[in-house]
């Protein structure tokens, strides 16, 4: 037992750490690795509402011992995610039964078929790795996710106790080697990475389909740019296995609140063009866009957006005195490139822009600055609306066939069919035209298109179509396929 | 409460003489077991169920509590159709419990409304045919078969006279025809259709008969009540239900002995220690082989039954069909001969719908795997629970995660019991009376 209980703590560094938490999470954990109990939800008094969540190690066929902690990792959010974000359940069931005799003849028939389908998709904020459990057998990790560490700035001043912008947290890393430096450094980083995502949070998509199971989990945001500073408290190897770094990390909580990267991030990699005629406003607009965390491109043909500025100026006289005056009329929207559907609208309030002051060039500049400065507040606030929206209810993404015809429509129809089966995928139109041999599916998508790809390939696989599509490419709103 | 406990102790008898055979068998002759096994006539699960019902003092259909409050009671079988000795065997145990179930909620919705229709006919006949009866053939129809049996009948005549019923014209036919006198025919057809959204339906108690030799069975002793019908809409809708005297904590109310954990299926409502109510559902599967992965996916597949059960339970549509006909005909014929024949055919059609539902806060509170006492074969089970309780505290952590992204227990009576002959009889965990 003594032997297993090394070999439990020796994953756990290979995967890369957990974070400092009370033992009694682990006497819990323990027994309910006993009661064969995998998740439990509850109330406690210093933490509020929690889950615990537990997932055995191992059984992966010939992955690796990191590998199998990441993979029971993964399960262990499923888990959560399942218990927090809510299953998405769909039970069909159909009997028949059949009988008739003629004369001395008799014949009966009997057929059942029952589906159950369950998906879980959902973002997972605060989650811990709590540590490893051994018994019944077998090791176990524990993960636990508490209404106190789901609320960032509850989590940062609970768990770090030095400021309200710190957390502590352990981190590990395998010393491949003896390379005692490389160690160091992954076990720094795995610290950082797991401050910003005990704040931030975790997407975790799965899908249960009678026979086929998968889970997926995608750390929302990585380290970069989070973090203040940090200060290392404790750290050197355990055993001769890994290394082990206590480290107490200041978040930039500003920051991480204020920039949608990550949000924008956990969709993939979506990128905005800045399409505006005055150079002025277009170098503003990129500069405002890109303090907030989005990625603008100068490439338009790239970009999964559109901010569309038109404006222009208008002459008025001073009603005191008569001089020349100029007004900027500014009006952004952001579209989404492939559709044209508008995400956004802002328009300045054009009586506040208005200036007396010089020429008519320097009156507009002048202008074209206080409508900026005005319009800037509107824009992030909207911004800020779009972007929770895309995260809490999807975005429009779409799948697109190029060489269609009504040969393959039995083909399209099986793989809407698979896509209905992809977690965070909802509401799939088809639109076909048959003359341009283009065929277009748009859905609702909550996850990033990685994901969506990686199951949709999967649910492809099991499903029967007769002409099988190549993938061609694909960006963050769209995958490409062409027959 | 006295009722059950002489119910559970007749059981319990009668499990003890199963194992008390199991015994004797062990140190006996092959010809002495093959005697005891006359001697004990397993019951079958329809009288189990029975004397359940009896003991309980319920009937199927509706009934009352001592408080005065009404609830029904529905009865359904299902069949376990795969063999004993077939890897199916595990998953068909679990179809026969989903079959029984569906039975269940075919008569409850039965129950709440049915149409039916009734077609009776009668024809008599004396010489030749009038009409076009091949432009009538229906395949669809349960009287073609009918006409088909009096047409085969007329081609039979036709071969004995050595002409062949594909080309003998309509002159030939007739003067077949018109050695038969004359003829009697009668059907009578009933179709009847029922379409309900059921919603909480939960097991009573789930029991299992493996005869010996024979196809098993699992029975199924459904009820609903307003109270459970709540809890049901509270899944969907949310809100709080009103809590009432605590009882022990729900995960002590688990069966802890695995074989009765082994017959119990479906959903079942409990108290907690606090007086709330909280779904508690069962679910099982069979590993289709022995590899790790295949035991991981049995699990899976075990914890999504329990969540089907929830989610079935919040609600479903269930449509059933049924059709039935009986019919017969009598020909008289110059020789004096008189040929009676007799037809008859049912079909039943059952189908439930549960569209997605979002359901949060379950938690799978028992992970249990055991040997099937028949098969020997592991099945793995889950246990899971649902509360308004913990769906709102599961959505209060998601609106926090949400906002910052972008910024009376269980009495276990009969033990399923293996003889050597490889029959089997298991009651499953009993429904707590207080709970719906």
């Amino acid at each position: 037992m003594k032997t297993r209980t090394f070999a439990a703590t020796a994953l756990l560094a290979l995967w890369g750490g957990f974070c400092s938490c009370g033992a009694d999470w682990l006497s819990v954990a323990r027994n309910m690795v006993e009661d064969g109990e995998t998740s439990r939800i509850g109330n406690a008094g210093d933490t509020g509402g929690y889950v615990i969540a537990i997932a055995r190690i191992g059984d992966v066929g010939e992955a690796s011992d990191s590998e199998k902690v990441a993979a029971a990792r993964i399960a262990g959010k499923r888990i959560v995610a399942g218990v927090i974000g809510g299953e998405n359940v769909a039970v069909q069931e159909a009997f028949s039964a059949s009988e008739a005799t003629s004369g001395d003849e008799s014949s009966s028939e009997e057929t059942f078929s029952q589906s159950i389908k369950i998906d879980v998709d959902a973002l997972l904020k605060g989650v811990m790795t709590v540590g490893m459990v051994d018994a019944d057998g077998g090791s176990y990790i524990v993960l636990l996710a508490t209404q106190k560490n789901a609320d960032a700035s509850q989590a940062l001043a609970a768990a770090a106790g030095d400021s309200p912008n710190t957390v502590r947290v352990v981190g590990f890393a395998p010393l491949g080697g003896g390379d005692v430096a490389t160690a160091q450094r992954l076990a720094l980083d795995s610290a950082k990475s797991q401050a910003i995502e005990m704040v931030l949070g975790t997407t975790v998509a799965a899908t249960d389909a009678s026979m086929d199971a998968k889970a997926s989990a995608k750390v929302f945001a990585n380290a970069a740019g989070f973090i203040k500073q940090f200060r290392i408290i404790q750290e050197g190897k355990v055993g001769d296995s890994a290394y082990r770094t206590e480290v107490v990390v200041e978040v930039a909580k500003d920051e991480l609140l204020n920039s949608y990267k990550s949000a924008l991030e956990s969709m993939g990699d979506v990128k905005f063009f800045v399409e505006c005629g005055d150079r002025f406003i277009r170098e503003k607009l990129i500069e405002a866009f890109s303090g907030w965390g989005c990625n603008v491109t100068e490439n338009r043909d790239s970009a999964q957006y559109l901010i569309a500025c038109h404006g222009g100026f208008q002459q008025t006289t001073h009603p005191a005195n008569g001089s020349d005056g100029t007004r900027c009329v500014l009006s952004v929207r952001i579209l989404d490139s492939a559709t044209g559907r508008e995400m956004l609208t802002a328009q300045n309030d054009t009586k506040k822009s208005v200036t007396f002051t010089g020429d008519e060039t320097r009156r507009r500049r002048l202008s074209a600055e206080k409508a900026m400065k005005e319009i800037h507040a509107t824009i992030h606030e909207k911004l800020d609306e779009m972007v929770r929206g895309m995260v809490a209810s999807g975005r429009d993404a779409r799948l697109e066939f190029d060489n269609y015809s009504s040969t393959y429509a039995e083909s399209l129809d099986a793989i809407v069919a698979a896509l209905e089966k992809v977690p965070g995928c909802q509401a799939p139109k088809i639109a076909a035209d048959e003359s341009r041999g283009v065929a277009t599916v748009t859905f609702r998508c909550t996850t990033d298109i990685d994901t969506v790809r990686k199951f949709l390939a999967d649910a492809m696989a099991s499903a029967s179509i007769p002409f099988r599509p190549r993938l061609t490419a694909s960006n963050a709103n769209s995958i490409a396929f062409e027959w | 409460m006295k009722t059950t406990r002489t119910f559970l102790a007749a059981l319990a008898a009668a499990t003890f003489t199963c194992a008390a055979t199991a015994q004797e068998a062990s140190t006996s002759t092959p010809e002495d077991a093959v005697g005891n096994e006359a001697a004990v006539e397993p019951k079958s699960v329809q009288d189990v169920v029975q004397e359940y019902l009896d003991a309980k003092g319920w009937t199927d259909g509706e009934n009352a509590k001592k408080d005065g409050s009404r609830f029904y009671v529905a009865v359904g079988y299902g069949a376990i159709q795969a063999p004993i000795d077939s890897r199916s065997y595990s998953d068909s145990r679990v179809n026969a419990y989903n079959k029984a179930m569906l039975d269940a909620k075919a008569k409850m919705a039965e129950y709440l409304e049915i149409s039916i229709r009734t077609e009776t006919e009668h024809e008599y006949a004396e010489g030749g045919f009038g009409g076009n009866e091949a432009a009538e053939t229906d395949e669809a129809s349960l009287t073609s078969k009918l006409k088909r049996l009096i047409h085969a009948k007329i081609d039979d005549a036709l071969r004995a006279e050595g002409l062949d019923p594909d080309s003998a014209d309509r002159a030939a036919r007739e003067r077949i025809a018109k050695k038969q006198l004359n003829s009697d025919f009668y059907r009578k057809v009933i179709s009847t259709a029922a379409k309900a959204e059921i919603m909480g339906m939960q097991v009573a108690c789930s029991f299992e008969g493996v005869p010996s030799g024979k196809k098993g069975e699992i029975g199924v002793v459904a009820i609903w009540s307003e109270k459970l019908q709540a809890m049901a809409l509270s899944i969907g809708r949310g809100g709080k239900l009103p809590s009432g005297v605590g009882k022990r904590p729900v995960r002590d109310q688990i069966p802890s002995d695995k074989k009765v954990l082994l017959s119990t299926f479906g959903i079942q409502q409990k108290i907690d220690e606090n007086g709330n109510l909280v779904l508690v559902a069962f679910g099982q599967a069979g590993a289709v082989s022995d590899s790790p992965q295949s035991a991981n996916a049995a699990r899976n597949k075990a914890k999504m039954q329990a969540m089907a059960a929830i989610r079935e339970f919040a609600g479903e549509t269930v449509a059933v069909t049924t059709d039935a006909m009986n019919a017969e005909s009598v020909d008289e014929f110059e020789n004096a001969a008189e040929e009676y024949n007799d037809a008859s055919a049912y079909s039943q059609k059952i189908k439930a719908v549960a569209e997605t539902m979002k359901i949060s806060g379950i938690a799978t509170i028992k992970n249990w795997e055991c040997k099937h006492p028949i098969t020997g074969r592991t099945i793995y089970g889950a246990v899971c629970a649902w509360s308004p309780d913990s769906a709102a505290r599961a959505q209060s952590m998601k609106r926090t995660m949400d906002a910052a992204a972008a910024g009376a227990g269980s009495v276990h009576a009969t033990l399923p019991v293996a003889n050597p002959n490889g029959s089997l009889q298991g009651q499953g965990a009993d429904a707590d009376e207080d709970a719906f």
